[in-house]
């Protein structure tokens, strides 16, 4: 009884602030809630049959454990909470979808599902000998089915494991539509968007700042005839430098990257790249050199240092990356498979690699998944939560994750 | 009568030697002529004697000419002057049909042709973009038109609601009207002796099951008429039934409507049957269209709820919500969301066109497999309709199907 009531008064209580429109720390209340409903079936105010004496497993959708590396396969489906300092660095603009973000914004908590690839990458992750070349894991599936949402995930790990991450949030925005381009003074046939590079490095240095300080150049630089910098000068030096000549903003970036190769096995750095949808490192950019012909990405500046760290000759690191059909040209979007987006060039370059699937929910999933949005109160229609209700949901989402938070929000 | 078949005789004598048609029209007209009645013969019966009617026991019958009035005379010459213009004008195009048809056949190399060969041999050689198809060149043998008089011999029309324009339609209406008033009087008459009302076994009612007969039928009794006339009918039939004592004229006023036997099931001659493939599961193929787009459904009885359109999965062809709710919809009413598999191909026209037509195509295939209640819950909610709605043409001298230019003074 005093369960029932208390749940009683804690779903009143959410109600209630719900309508004035105050914050209010829902985590707590809804695991406690949870809590409630959990014991609610355990009870033993009754006397009972066999069967209900049998442990029963709860239809629980959340996971109290936090830490992406404590997660195991009895996780798998359910969701949990990412602390708030790191959802601040790594779940926002960039790294997911803003629908997605927008949706961690009314649900007021970031939290995903537990999924299979991911807590896979992790594993391997974690066995991985980091003074052996870098390990490449590709993750690949149809549109909507969590491949950033995956990335974001393992990156929560990386953070705990203190990584430096070099996250290449969507290479198409380098080239695509860029704000000038420049002509570099250090290369010939190179070309360099400053605007995008500026805004990379602030990203790289907010993302790393205690990590960048270890990193020292082991290379003089010649800036100009005048200006030339040391060996052994500090990298944080070199990118204020930068910060105050934008010219040699793209080269500096390039520097990080060749010192982070070299000393990451040495100083014992552990270093994680992801880049969301590589295939866009691979095509065509949007500027036209003759009738006819476009310039090809892989002259960009920073599509060429980005490229190094996908290379197999240097340790202490993981690559992470995602094959996107959004990522490839309009006339190449007819499959989801690596070697389809890639091409002969791209796969080339890549292997070997570690190929992960993210796939559509599966049943326990996908119920997992309505729970928790009725939890939430995404789904708070009549209706929409009967029985027939849900059938309909799964019927037009396809268990599709994007297509059933879609579906979910017209009941 | 048997005048008439002397008639008959000298007639076929005289014309022993032109097509059978026109002898029986001239037998026809002689008859009205005399004001005797028309010869039981038939064609056959005038072909097989060579144009000689003869007895029952070979002879030939004695002729006995009974001459037409003198007055009636120029009526009937114009009226064989007119056939026999006709007829010129139909063994002129007789004959230009066979030289024609000869051309052809010499180009083709066959030496006989089926009308399947013709037409598909004209279409070769004549292409042609016309949108109408009578308006594109044809190949035909021509046809003739048998010539009706609605004048009497004697002049005047031969229906005396001639002059309504629509003699037959008013002769039907007037028929009802007259019982109509029949039976409100005998309904006065049984008030003065006191009886109000029949037996309720008796009386006819309106929702006995019986229609009045649709405008096809109606219109094949009655000649073409308007649906305007057509539901001026409907609704004094429908006063006369409601009368309490239109019993009396039952089998008369039902032969204006129909009645159609509910238990039987409907005739649908492709309703889909139930297949087993390699894996020994059932399914059921159906097929659907809307505007140009047509699909083909295959359902699995026994399935998880998966669906794919043209290889791939329903999410990834139809984005828009609001296509893949066309699909739901009869899933959903039959109650086997969960438990069917679908493979739909769909080709031509746009998502919602196709979706619409997948639709139909799903109900469709769901019939073989679900009870007769659900199968006309389907059909109560729509879902075998086929939208007939199509594109409407664009017109010369206006922008779209119906949007003008803007208007200029000048």
């Amino acid at each position: 009884m005093a369960a029932s009531m208390l749940k009683n008064m804690i779903v009143g209580q959410n109600n209630i602030f719900r309508v004035i429109g105050y914050s209010f720390p829902h985590k707590k209340v809804c695991l406690n809630h949870y809590r409630c409903c959990t014991s609610i079936v355990h009870g033993n105010d009754n006397v009972r049959t066999e069967q209900d004496v049998k442990p029963r497993r709860p239809r629980v959708c959340r996971t109290t454990v936090s830490s992406p590396a404590h997660q195991t396969k009895d996780q798998i489906g359910q969701f949990y909470t990412v602390p708030e300092p790191i959802a601040k660095k790594v779940f926002t603009r960039g790294w997911l979808n803003p629908k997605l973000l927008q949706l961690f914004d009314t649900f007021n908590e970031t939290s995903i599902m537990v999924r299979k690839p991911a807590l896979e990458i992790i594993d391997l992750m974690k066995s991985a000998n980091y003074k052996d070349p870098v390990i490449k894991y590709v993750i690949y599936g149809p549109q909507g089915t969590g491949k950033s949402t995956t990335l974001a995930h393992v990156a929560h790990y990386a953070l705990e494991e203190d990584f430096m991450i070099i996250h290449v949030p969507w290479p198409k925005h380098i080239y695509q539509f860029p704000a000038t381009y420049q002509e570099s003074t250090y290369k010939e046939d190179r070309h360099d968007t400053l605007v995008e590079s500026l805004k990379w490095m602030n990203s790289f240095r907010k993302l790393n700042q205690h990590h960048l300080e270890k990193l020292k150049t082991t290379k003089k630089c010649v800036w100009t005839k005048k200006d030339s910098s040391l060996e052994g000068t500090p990298i944080t030096d070199l990118i204020e430098m930068g910060l105050d000549r934008e010219k040699h903003i793209p080269d500096i970036v390039g520097m990080i990257i060749r010192e982070v190769k070299k000393q990451a096995a040495d100083l014992g750095l552990k270093v994680l790249v992801v880049v969301d949808g590589v295939n866009s490192l691979f095509q065509e950019t949007t500027v036209k050199v003759a009738p006819g012909e476009f310039r090809p990405s892989s002259q960009i500046g920073l599509v060429q240092h980005f490229m190094k760290l996908l290379q197999n000759d240097w340790a202490g690191g993981a690559v992470l990356l995602t094959v996107d059909r959004n990522a490839s040209k309009d006339d190449k979007r007819e499959s989801d498979l690596p070697k389809y987006l890639l091409g002969k060039e791209g796969f080339a370059v890549l292997d070997p690699f570690i190929p992960f699937q993210t796939e559509l929910y599966s049943e326990e999933e996908f119920h997992s998944c309505i729970e928790y949005f009725k939890e939430r109160r995404w789904l708070q229609g009549e209706k929409g939560q009967t029985q027939r209700g849900i059938q309909q949901i799964r019927f037009l989402s396809g268990r599709n994750p994007y297509f059933v938070e879609r579906a979910c929000s017209a009941w | 009568m048997a005048a008439t078949r002397e008639v008959a005789l000298l007639v076929g004598q005289i014309h022993k030697h032109k097509p059978l048609i026109r002898c029986s029209l001239i037998i026809q007209k002689y008859c009205m002529c005399t004001g005797s009645q028309q010869p039981q013969l038939t064609h056959r019966e005038v072909q097989r004697s060579g144009g000689i009617v003869t007895n029952k026991y070979g002879e030939p019958l004695a002729v006995e000419l009974v001459l037409p009035k003198p007055s009636l005379k120029n009526y009937c010459a114009d009226f064989e002057e007119e056939l026999k213009q006709h007829e010129i004008k139909y063994a002129h195009q007789l004959a230009q049909y066979k030289k024609a048809r000869g051309h052809l056949q010499n180009i083709i190399g066959l030496k006989q042709m089926s009308t399947l060969n013709r037409n598909r041999s004209l279409k070769n050689l004549f292409p042609s973009g016309l949108f109408e198809p009578k308006a594109r060149p044809m190949f035909r043998k021509p046809f003739l038109k048998p010539i009706r008089s609605s004048v009497r011999t004697d002049g005047r029309p031969s229906h005396y609601l001639f002059y309504t324009s629509k003699p037959r339609y008013y002769e039907v209406m007037n028929a009802i009207a007259l019982k109509l008033e029949h039976i409100q009087r005998y309904e006065e008459f049984m008030v003065s002796q006191g009886i109000s009302k029949p037996s309720s076994e008796a009386m006819m009612s309106w929702a006995d099951g019986g229609r009045p007969m649709t405008l096809k039928t109606f219109q094949k009794k009655c000649g073409h008429i308007s649906t305007q006339d057509y539901l001026r009918f409907v609704l004094l039939l429908q006063k006369t039934v409601v009368q309490p004592y239109s019993y009396i004229h039952r089998d008369w006023i039902n032969q204006f409507r129909r009645f159609f036997d509910r238990t039987r099931p409907p005739k649908d001659k492709k309703e889909p049957k139930i297949h087993v493939d390699e894996k020994g599961r059932q399914y059921s193929v159906a097929e659907g269209k809307k505007k140009t787009s047509l699909a083909r459904v295959k359902l699995f009885v026994k399935g998880t709820g998966e669906v794919t359109v043209n290889g791939k999965p329903m999410v990834a062809y139809f984005p828009k919500a609001l296509d893949r709710e066309q699909l739901l919809s009869p899933l959903d009413v039959t109650k086997k969301l969960t438990t069917t598999d679908v493979e739909a191909e769909a080709i031509l026209g746009g998502h919602r066109s196709q979706a619409r037509a997948i639709r139909i195509a799903l109900s469709k295939c769901l019939t073989v497999f679900v009870s007769e209640e659900e199968r006309e819950m389907l059909r109560l909610a729509g879902l075998f309709k086929r939208d007939s709605r199509i594109r409407e043409r664009k017109k010369p001298g206006q922008k779209k199907a119906r949007k003008k230019h803007t208007w200029k003074r000048r």
